[in-house]
């Protein structure tokens, strides 16, 4: 029988009313690695963030070795051998490798910092565990995957017991990928025990030796790697299949988005990669994939706010690629941002400012540069009525709204642009059941007004129940279009994961 | 009932903190009085006669307000657009500075001296603002340090000037850093003695503004800052500024333009605190003096005055007045009660620090209410935005 080097038992975390932890019991043995896969939103970074004193859990108990514990910053859980190699990396641009590993616990020499020393004793723990890097290297100089390396030895250096990955493939090559799971089991392999919080299926095969399935908050299925595969884990990951709505066939008419060879690189990565993709007249077109894979900058690239590398967009047959936000939205585009405080609105506005957004130049709401109030007041209690939006009135400011309704008038003011072409993302996004169905109804019914909708999600059902034809993001690149009915759910999962085409067909069969 | 409550809290909102401050540093300054030994209540009594106690001191303290007020104006355009921009003393020095010498120099009517020289201190007090939007566009200097690196280059310009340049061909002492006097038609006029008809003149009201006697700068400056209330309150520009100060994404998202609106901004908030400059020239001092923008931190009582005010053009009026009256009272209180008049700069020091600490606050509860709108998005997305960062 192995040890229990932590245990989390009956887990509960509440943000506001949502229930982003569940009852979740995990555990994990000496020396082991083990694999929480879920959707995003399924609750495996949180319950890390927990662990690590990030988050405090609202319900629940901790045992780290038998002892049971309570974290309140990452510090305490450093103390008990716990580290976290988090996405973003917390490094200093502007000083060195072994500067960097040693912060807040520096070797000194009297008063001051021991430079060959540090120097010295990096270089052996990076021979120790053979992870190479120039211990004198500037961070600002090194790559993504060099800078993973920095963070991992960083806790390895405060001889940290238990190491949990946050995604850490996300940022990196493929090359580095590789790279970088070869560290992991070298890692198991000298004692350390492992938690690698992905997505991605293949590395969850090649590494792990448990997994744990997490959906919705909850815990619903551990494994041995012997005893699983990658399509029994697709499907426990995504589940339930939605109950499709019944819509009526599109009508599709001309081309009104279209791009070419759309390519985005930022920091020697390929963000995106020669996306071709069009939208008709008439049809609501999904873009499914894992968050991260490049939607983001899509939608931004599409919409003005970014411009891409290499390639064009056209807009209703007019190339707008490199043109601004306004030229965009005056030739037809409303765009439904995937983040509704980020970039949607502002949250300390007014709903009648928030809703005016875009609209201001608008006769019906100017005169000579002049703002006509009562006009813009009528409207914004027109679309609140309308669109079925609780508030107590139009100076209330949108950040006392529940994130539903802030997304109702959100949508509300997009749809209300009346503009041939319609960039939704992800409209759904943390609201309840009524107000997600009653966006899509707004989805659909701009469709059969024969508008195109450009829709990105990362919930597969959504994708699958809105559209009329489905394109496959992965790690910035087209991996699959599809027409409505003609693929499954678990085939875009699989797509969506980085499986292959001839992985899916070999399921079918 | 909850209507009421909520109109009570949001009044409580507006006006709330800056009583606050304003009463506290008040009990902080009755202490240091009390500690020296002077008569509390008696020394205030002194101070509010010597800032508003009749016409004359009234006109004091309002002459003294109208650059203040310019100052501030100058914040409320740029601050509430999200620009948080502290050039107005550098704008103000070189917009002075400018009417003084277009107004001394050029030949003509003293009106065409009047305009050509309040045109000038727009013009200048605009550029010198654009040049920190620039900095910081281009290359991200920010506002906070440009600004207040370019308020010590213009005093230290306009000192150079004033000395080697463009002094007082008249004055033969040497200690005299200044330019040479306007002529008497190169002024601005005075407002003299208020309610004076017949009917009027033996009421309270008559006796009160019997010596009041104001010159035109500060009607200009009430007259400022009923454009800027249009201007921020009712138009497009005001709209659109203040989504930027708010978010400026959410701007970007909307399709304002980012850098015509940075500069508009720059270049609004640059003719105000020029301005500024060329009314108290024109108003007071009739001549650029070495110092005399820096040394009296108008600039800043105007900041102070339009925090206070939550950038709100009227409320900023009001409390550059009130801050005027404290300067003019502390004067007072220095000559009546020999409580230096230190005492008051402190004042106003405290209800800045405080004024501060509500910045501070409004950031803190900013970044606190997005964090927890973000928390609750976070658990649906979990990694996918970090994943973006």
């Amino acid at each position: 029988m192995t040890e229990k080097i932590f245990e989390m038992q009956h887990i509960d975390k509440l943000y506001g009313t949502l229930l982003a932890n569940n009852d979740v019991s995990i555990h994990l043995n000496q020396g082991e690695i083990l694999c929480l896969v879920g959707e995003n939103g399924a609750g495996k970074s949180t319950i890390m963030k927990i662990l690590y004193g990030l988050e405090q859990p609202t319900d629940g108990e901790i045992y780290v070795k038998g002892e049971k514990v309570r974290f309140h910053t990452p510090s305490d859980a450093m103390a008990k051998g716990i580290g976290m190699v988090q996405q973003h990396f917390m490094l200093f641009e502007n000083m060195t490798v072994a500067e960097n590993i040693v912060f807040k616990n520096e070797i000194r020499k009297g008063l001051f910092m021991d430079r060959k020393r540090t120097v010295e004793t990096v270089k052996e723990l990076s021979e120790k565990y053979g992870l190479k890097i120039d211990p004198e290297a500037k961070i600002e100089d090194c790559p993504v995957g060099l800078r993973q390396r920095v963070e991992i030895l960083k806790i390895l250096y405060q001889s940290a017991e238990i190491i949990i990955f946050d995604e850490p493939s996300a940022v990196l090559t493929p090359l580095e990928v590789d790279s970088l799971l070869e560290t992991i089991k070298s890692l198991a392999a000298s004692g350390k025990s492992i938690v690698l919080i992905t997505h991605k299926l293949q590395e969850v095969m090649a590494v792990a030796d448990r997994i744990y399935v997490m959906r919705a908050g909850k815990v619903v299925a551990e494994r041995l790697r012997g005893e699983t595969n990658t399509d029994e884990l697709a499907f426990l990951m995504v589940g339930h299949h939605p109950a499709l709505r019944d819509v009526a066939a599109p009508q599709p008419g001309e081309v009104l988005l279209e791009t070419k060879k759309l390519s985005l690189h930022r920091e020697h990565r390929d963000i995106l990669k020669d996306v071709d993709l069009h939208v008709n007249a008439g049809e609501v077109v999904g873009i499914a994939g894992v968050s991260g894979n490049g939607q983001t900058e899509l939608e931004l690239c599409l919409t003005g706010l970014e411009r891409p590398t290499e390639g064009q967009v056209f807009l209703l047959g007019k190339e707008v690629t490199n043109a601004s936000v306004k030229t965009h939205r005056d030739s037809g585009m409303a765009y439904i941002s995937e983040d509704r405080y980020l970039w949607g609105s502002a949250a300390e506005g007014a709903l009648s400012e928030n809703v005016l957004m875009a609209k201001e130049n608008r006769a019906e709401f100017n005169r000579y540069g002049f703002l006509k109030h009562d006009a813009i007041k009528e409207y914004t209690e027109k679309l609140i009525k309308r669109f079925d939006v609780k508030a107590n009135d139009t100076d209330q400011k949108i950040r006392e709204l529940s994130g539903g309704n802030a997304q109702k008038l959100i949508t509300a003011r997009e749809i209300m642009m009346d503009t041939p072409v319609l960039i939704c993302c992800e409209p759904t996004r943390g609201i309840d059941i009524g107000a997600m169905e009653f966006i899509h109804d707004q989805i659909l019914e701009k469709r059969e007004k024969g508008c195109g909708v450009l829709l990105v999600s990362s919930e597969l059902s959504e994708i699958m129940t809105l559209s009329d034809r489905i394109y496959v993001l992965f790690e910035g690149k087209i991996a699959g279009e599809f027409k409505r009915g003609a693929v499954d759910e678990k085939t875009l999962g699989i797509l969506m994961l980085g499986g292959r085409r001839d992985e899916t067909e070999k399921i079918r069969q | 009932m909850t209507k009421l409550k909520k109109f009570g809290s949001k009044f409580l909102d507006a006006l709330g903190q800056p009583l606050v401050a304003v009463l506290l540093s008040l009990s902080v300054g009755a202490i240091i009085i009390g500690l020296s030994g002077k008569n509390i209540l008696s020394s205030y009594a002194i101070m509010f006669k010597g800032a508003f106690g009749d016409g004359y001191y009234l006109s004091a303290t309002l002459q003294r307000s109208t650059a203040i007020i310019m100052g501030g104006l100058a914040v409320c355009i740029a601050w509430r657009s999200g620009y948080e921009s502290m050039g107005g003393e550098g704008q103000m020095i070189f917009g002075a500075l400018v009417s003084a010498l277009i107004a001394y120099y050029m030949p003509g009517p003293g009106i065409a001296k009047i305009l050509v020289g309040l045109a000038g201190a727009a013009i200048i007090g605009a550029l010198y603002s654009v040049l920190s939007g620039w900095l910081w566009e281009k290359f991200s200097v920010t506002f906070i340090i440009s600004t207040l690196m370019l308020n010590y280059i213009a005093n230290y310009i306009a000192s150079y000037l004033t000395t080697y340049k463009v002094k007082d061909p008249q004055s033969r002492d040497i200690n005299s850093i200044q330019t040479g006097k306007l002529i008497e038609e190169a002024r601005f006029g005075k407002v003299n003695g208020l309610f004076q008809s017949d009917g009027l003149k033996e009421t309270a009201l008559g006796q009160y503004f019997k010596d009041f006697n104001v010159h035109w700068g500060f009607f200009f400056a009430l007259l400022s800052a009923v454009l800027v209330y249009i201007l921020l309150k009712k138009t497009k520009f005001g709209y659109q500024s203040k989504m930027n100060g708010l978010n400026s994404r959410f701007a970007l998202y909307g399709g304002i333009n980012a850098r015509g609106m940075l500069y508009l901004v720059m270049i609004l908030s640059g003719i105000a605190a020029g301005l500024g400059g060329a009314f108290e020239v024109y108003g007071s001092k009739y001549r650029y003096i070495d110092q005399m923008i820096f040394s009296t931190g108008y600039a800043w009582s105007g900041m102070v005055g339009a925090l206070l005010a939550n950038f709100d053009p009227f409320g900023t009026v009001l409390a550059c007045i009130l801050l005027a009256g404290l300067s003019t009272g502390g004067s007072a209180m220095q000559r009546s009660a020999g409580i230096p008049v230190e005492t008051v700069n402190m004042l106003e020091g405290i209800i800045m620090l405080l004024m501060s600490v509500k910045l501070l606050h409004l950031i803190v509860i900013r970044r606190k209410v997005s964090k927890e709108d973000r928390l609750k998005n976070e658990a649906e997305i979990e990694n996918g935005k970090e994943a973006e960062a």
